[in-house]
């Protein structure tokens, strides 16, 4: 799984959100180290979506029409988690081999 | 600033593909506006847009591969449904084949011979050089002099010029002695066309000159054949005539000027001065200077012509010239090449083309009915929410399949009838040496079957477009779609008017065929076998040598058991014009102005090639030596209408050579064509008789030997006979005079046999399709039929019902097919033989004869479906 694929399902984690929020999200979440371009935003969405982890959602009523909201599905759900197990794992091999920042110093 | 980043942003967004832009294309824009607002900073815009540029090449790649494999995967199901019907698929595949294979072959032949420019540098630049002396009866081919070209050379508005003849000599390399055509030009003729040769060089100026060094260029098919590509050639010595040769060059594969058949090239030698402006025995070509037009050349050359008199002042000619009405018949050099054959091939085209709208008119009712038997499937397809492409590779899998499948067999088959037609020797078309299948050919072959398949399939993709039954009974329906047997018809309708157009013009092929066999030549051509030899001038210095030589053999060759009768002229019948000239008749006070031609033959020639003694004698003995000549019947209705010529005296107008006393007329003889709607008048001389200025000197005569059993047997006997009496000189163009013969109906033949089978094609597809649509209807309304015959209809109302329903259709058809041949006949015009204004029996034979056919073939499903039991039909 890409980062940027990881990063769209986390910051659909919360709740459902528009293509522009993901994004920005994104952004502020990384500290503007990722900071996804419109094509490939919508290039990752699309691939989320034919693979059936995430789909889109009717808007809330306040929304702007023209914007589309998109949602996790429970598919979506269990590959964030297990990436996110399988970087834990990866963090805790670091550890233990002390290659993280704190054991290197 | 902001608002064009803004647009440009929307624009690219908008390129995306229409499903994508559904699902995210609003989100999209809103998300570019927002982070490409008026603080972004150019950079970050220009990395947005390179981003949304690549978004929509990777939705477009990922579309087309989509649709690649939806295609893909349409294409194996309809392979699967056609292999499931043998029988369908090969018929639709080979009447394809045979249309488009037809079609295909004859484009190519217009490809390469009528469009495709020479290939020669700028080869729309090049003019045909010739004239016209209508005053002595010579509408064309007049020719080319030594005055004339030298004139003409000098003019502003040619770059180059160069004249040209191309004869027959004994060649010897090696000792081996063998016949060969070469071509004499002058050396400007690389300057006019534009080569060079492949190795060695070509001739200058100087040796274009009388008296020069002898040399020789070879054409490449000689090099390999004669000298077995050998890589020292040049320099070597080649014996021309008995005279050797120097080898200079060898030119490239590509040229093949005038012909073919031209082994090497020597110089036209010219002489130091040229005192005479006639002497037309030459071809000759030019290239228009820069900005010249032919047009303007043309007008140049006449203004020459009218002044020849004065630029000639020594010539003996020059009233002859003046009153020849000699006229410059320059005109642009492919058309000249190609000249009928052009109408000819593109009359072969439109037939072609009227047997592939058949054919596929043919297909298109079989696949609408295949169409229909798979609407339900289609209908269900579409309500599932299938869109327009992907119903559209439903209906055109089967179709495109089927036409590509044909156009490749069809390709295949065109390679193979262009294979053949150029190995027969009888067909004489123009520039066949350059037919074969190029990029050109194959494109259209891809572009007629793609059309073809898409025809086929479009007419099925609307009939699935009109809603229906969904049901599991959707295909059992009691009678038949309205719209559906309409369009069915009407293809039918289309079908016969091609066929009737197709036949007709097949039967007017056939009555000119059936006069132009009935057409005698002058001569008898069965048991005959003619061949030529040369004589070496360098050993047979006079023509007294050469005439005994030749007198002698025809003596010898006499006495071999089999060989009933031998002679030899100067010029066969069917074989061209030759020598000729006016006639002076003693005591009339001015010459005739109508060219007669002259022949030099031996004394048993009328009798050996059965040209029928009219009055007077033939030739003997007592006429060695003599001024004495034979007229045939249309120089005696010329030059002495209504009176006897025999003791009447004779010379040709240009010169001061004894008259000739004439004793015998005999018939008429074909010179060009048996199709030629004029005989041209001819003036034997004894081949032993006086040697004369005007008429050949004989050393290349063509023998004819009447046989007693087959011509080509006896070929043995007479080579070791004629080896015997020369070693060194060979024996060429030996062949049966029946094959000549054929030969002058080889064009027609092969025309007729071309429409010809085009229209056995037509009829047959035509009589299929009405077959075929009147007994599928038929089945689509049976149980109608079995209904009205339980309630007591009777057969004969229904074989009456069914013949109504077509009736129109089939009348139409053939009545629009009649206005259409009648229309189109002044096309075929050149062509025919015999046949003039309307042909009533073939006008009204071929309507007649595919009413009926396809009359019987709307009976006969009719009769079967008449004879339905009830029962059987209601229970389906």
């Amino acid at each position: 799984m890409t980062e940027l694929t990881l990063q769209v399902l986390l910051a659909l984690g919360d709740g459902p959100a528009h293509g522009y929020a993901i994004g920005k999200d994104i952004e502020t979440r990384t500290d503007g180290r990722l900071d996804p371009a419109t094509g490939a935003l919508y290039q990752a969405l699309r691939r989320l979506t034919d693979a059936g982890l995430i789909r889109q959602v009717a808007s809330p009523d306040t929304a702007d029409a023209r914007r589309k909201y998109f949602a996790l599905t429970a598919q979506g759900r269990a590959a964030a988690a297990d990436e996110l197990a399988r970087l834990r794992g990866l963090v805790d091999l670091g550890r233990r081999r002390k290659l993280n920042r704190e054991s290197s110093r | 600033m902001s608002a064009r980043r803004q647009r440009l942003g929307a624009w690219i967004i908008r390129r995306h593909p229409r499903a994508f832009l559904r699902a995210y294309g609003d989100d999209m824009l809103e998300t570019f506006r927002a982070r490409c607002g008026p603080g972004a900073r150019p950079a970050f815009v220009l990395r947005e847009l390179l981003a949304l540029s690549a978004s929509v090449a990777t939705e477009w790649l990922r579309y087309g591969r989509l649709a690649f494999s939806h295609a893909g995967r349409e294409a194996r199901h309809a392979g699967r449904r056609l292999a499931g019907t043998p029988a369908f698929t090969c018929s639709a595949v080979g009447i394809l084949a045979l249309s488009l294979g037809l079609l295909i072959g004859v484009f190519t032949l217009v490809h390469r011979i009528v469009l495709r420019p020479l290939p020669y540098p700028e080869a729309d630049r090049l003019v045909a050089l010739d004239h016209a002396a209508p005053g002595v009866g010579l509408a064309g081919d007049v020719g080319m002099s030594l005055g004339t070209y030298r004139e003409y050379a000098a003019l502003p508005s040619v770059a180059a010029t160069a004249i040209y003849y191309v004869n027959e000599a004994t060649v010897d390399i090696d000792g081996e002695a063998t016949r060969a055509e070469f071509m004499g030009a002058t050396p400007s003729l690389s300057a006019v066309l534009g080569f060079a040769p492949a190795s060695g060089r070509w001739f200058v100026e100087e040796e274009g000159r009388e008296g020069a060094a002898r040399r020789v260029v070879l054409t490449d098919a000689y090099w390999r054949s004669a000298f077995g590509m050998r890589p020292d050639v040049l320099g070597a010595t080649m014996r021309i005539g008995g005279e050797p040769h120097e080898i200079i060059g060898v030119l490239a594969p590509g040229l093949q000027f005038p012909h073919p058949r031209v082994a090497f090239v020597i110089p036209l030698p010219m002489p130091a001065s040229i005192t005479r402006a006639a002497g037309f025995n030459y071809s000759g070509i030019a290239r228009l200077a820069p900005g010249a037009t032919a047009e303007g050349a043309r007008a140049e050359q006449n203004a020459v012509i009218a002044d020849l008199p004065a630029r000639f002042p020594q010539d003996t000619n020059r009233d002859l010239l003046r009153s020849s009405g000699l006229t410059s018949l320059l005109e642009p050099y492919q058309a000249r090449l190609v000249g009928d054959t052009a109408a000819t091939l593109w009359l072969l085209l439109l037939a072609a083309a009227a047997v592939v709208c058949m054919a596929t008119a043919n297909l298109a009712n079989l696949f609408l009915v295949r169409g229909r038997l798979r609407a339900r499937e289609g209908r269900l397809r579409r309500a599932i929410g299938a869109g327009p492409w992907s119903l559209a590779a439903f209906s055109l899998a089967e179709p495109l399949i089927v036409a590509l499948a044909g156009g490749a067999l069809g390709l295949a088959l065109a390679y193979a009838g262009l294979r053949v037609l150029a190995g027969m020797s009888t067909v004489q078309l123009p520039r066949l040496h350059e037919v074969h299948l190029d990029p050109a050919v194959i494109a259209l072959a891809v572009l007629a079957s793609l059309l073809t398949g898409i025809v086929l399939g479009a007419l099925p993709a609307l009939q699935a477009r009109t809603p229906g039954n969904l049901g599991p009974d959707a295909q059992r329906v009691a009678t038949a779609d309205g719209r559906s047997v309409r369009l069915r018809f009407a293809l039918v309708t289309v079908q016969l008017a091609l066929a009737v157009m197709v036949v007709t013009a097949a039967g007017l092929l056939a009555r000119s065929f059936a006069n132009l066999s009935r057409v005698d030549p002058g001569f008898v051509s069965d048991q005959r076998l003619v061949f030529e030899i040369g004589l070496p001038r360098t050993e047979f210095t006079t023509r007294e040598s050469a005439a005994t030589w030749h007198a002698q053999t025809i003596a010898r060759l006499a006495e071999q058991h089999g060989l009933v009768s031998v002679a030899a002229t100067t010029r066969l019948p069917l074989d061209g014009d030759g020598q000729g000239d006016p006639l002076q008749v003693e005591g009339a006070t001015q010459p005739s102005s109508v060219v007669v031609r002259f022949r030099r033959v031996s004394d048993d020639y009328f009798k050996t090639i059965g040209i029928p003694i009219v009055a007077g004698r033939g030739f003997d003995r007592r006429d060695a030596g003599a001024d004495v000549a034979v007229v045939d019947h249309t120089l005696a209705s010329l030059y002495f209408p209504g009176a006897d010529p025999v003791g009447r005296r004779v010379r040709p107008a240009s010169d001061d050579d004894p008259w000739l006393t004439i004793v015998g007329v005999v018939g008429d003889t074909a010179t060009f064509s048996l199709d030629e709607s004029e005989r041209v008048g001819k003036l034997y001389v004894p081949m032993q008789g006086a040697m004369r200025s005007d008429v050949g000197s004989g050393h290349e005569m063509a023998y004819v030997v009447r046989t007693a059993d087959s011509p080509l047997a006896a070929v043995p006997a007479i080579r070791a006979i004629v080896r015997e009496r020369h070693p060194g000189v060979p024996m060429a163009r030996v062949g049966a005079l029946s094959e000549i013969v054929a030969r002058s109906r080889a064009g027609l033949v092969l025309v007729l046999t071309l429409v010809g089978a085009a229209g056995v094609v037509a009829v047959l597809l035509g009589v299929v399709g009405v077959y075929a649509v009147v007994a599928y209807g038929v089945s689509e309304r049976r149980t109608e039929m079995a209904v009205r015959l339980a309630i007591g209809a009777t057969p004969g109302s229904l074989i009456a019902m069914v013949l109504r329903q077509g009736a129109p259709a089939i009348v139409l058809g053939v009545i629009a097919g009649t206005a259409g041949a009648a229309l189109s006949t002044s096309m075929l015009r050149a062509m025919l033989f015999g046949v003039d204004g309307v042909d009533l029996p073939v006008a009204v034979a071929a309507p007649a004869a595919l009413l009926a056919l396809a009359f019987m073939s709307t009976w006969l499903p009719a009769r079967r479906a008449s004879r339905t039991s009830p029962a059987m039909a209601l229970r389906g």
